[in-house]
């Protein structure tokens, strides 16, 4: 199929191919590295799931309901600490880093044809967006994005939406001596660990967990509400006091 | 149903997420302040949820929770130098575990 037919690949540079087949055939190589990361993920929060309260079916199908791991642990760890609508909340915002990459595709996703602008946002994650980057800097067309997108966006699907299962399955089987249910907690300081990057962030943590816990009887989730509003207003103030100061 | 409900608003909420500048608004950029105040409640929220599971609704400073709070924080450093989460997890439990193992907490 001549690849000139399709007019706005015009900029295409040596060594980048627009062929689907082979669009796609790298797209599942590029996805091996990130298949082989989100499968533990993946069993980890399933396990998560049916050692705490929350509904195990309920809870596998955020897999494909939220398809994103650290949202979906936000919410199942909502569920646990009593939130409804405060879990979703934290769910908002955990994954508010979506709207960023959103911003940054929107003009790639101008080009495409209506069904792809309403099936592509489904499948964005951390991943997806940073190997779409890299092969939108290497200078691809965008049916070969979309060919790309897609491709890799399935192929993670069909490794996460199982390997939740799994774990969700697994769970009773393994000894709870084991504690696996402290894997929610390590797995999400280590969410949090690459964001201390500066004190508006470390403030934001410190104030967020110690009024988490202080406000943790109050029913509905409310503490976690509490502790993520003082956190955040923490984090700004700092951010604005140091901006003035450095000044 | 209740967990099915909130999971699945979850899910409709994280797509218009994904989906807000590609079908929505088309292209413009997320105003200043907001930025500025999601960047600041992603650690607040993840710290709230961690601080909650741990020492949430009745826990008592004790050995259990200190060697727990210990295993948080050599996670946390592993992911911070390697950036590799499953090493954090494997630090967790490489501080867990053997002091499971030998004692009664």
């Amino acid at each position: 199929m001549a690849v000139g037919t399709f007019p706005r690949s015009a900029a295409t540079p040596a060594g980048v191919s627009t062929l689907p087949l082979d669009t796609v055939r790298q797209a599942i190589a590029d996805s091996i590295p990130v298949l082989i990361g989100i499968t533990p993920f993946g069993i980890v929060i399933g396990a998560k799931v049916s050692d705490s309260p929350v509904n195990n079916l309920a809870g596998w199908a955020g897999s494909f309901l939220m398809y994103g791991g650290s949202a979906h642990l936000a919410v199942v760890s909502g569920l646990t600490a009593g939130a409804g609508i405060v879990a979703v909340l934290a769910a908002v915002i955990v994954n508010a880093r979506l709207l960023l990459y959103s911003a940054a595709l929107a003009p790639t996703f101008r080009h495409q044809p209506r069904w792809f602008r309403f099936v592509g946002p489904y499948f964005l994650t951390d991943q997806l967006f940073a190997l779409t980057s890299a092969r939108l800097a290497a200078g691809e067309s965008d049916r070969g994005i979309r060919w790309y997108y897609l491709t890799i966006g399935i192929v993670m699907g069909l490794v996460w939406v199982p390997a939740i299962a799994i774990g969700v399955l697994l769970g009773p089987v393994l000894p709870t001596s084991w504690e696996l249910g402290f894997a929610a907690p390590l797995m999400m300081v280590g969410l949090l660990a690459p964001a201390l990057q500066n004190r508006p962030a470390w403030a934001a943590a410190a104030v967020g967990a110690v009024v988490a816990v202080l406000a943790a009887s109050l029913p509905q989730g409310l503490g976690l509400l509490a502790g993520t509003a003082a956190g955040a207003l923490a984090g700004v103030v700092v951010a604005r006091w140091r901006g003035r100061s450095d000044v | 149903m209740f967990d099915l409900i909130v999971i699945a608003m979850a899910g409709v909420a994280t797509w218009t997420l994904r989906s807000s500048f590609i079908v929505l608004v088309g292209g413009r950029q997320l105003p200043a302040s907001t930025d500025e105040v999601l960047r600041q409640a992603r650690p607040a929220v993840l710290a709230a949820l961690v601080a909650t599971a741990v020492a949430g609704h009745g826990a008592t400073f004790d050995a259990a929770l200190g060697v727990r709070l210990l295993a948080l924080v050599a996670a946390t450093a592993v992911v911070w130098h390697t950036r590799n989460l499953m090493l954090g997890l494997a630090a967790g439990f490489a501080v867990l575990w053997p002091v499971l193992a030998f004692t009664s907490l």
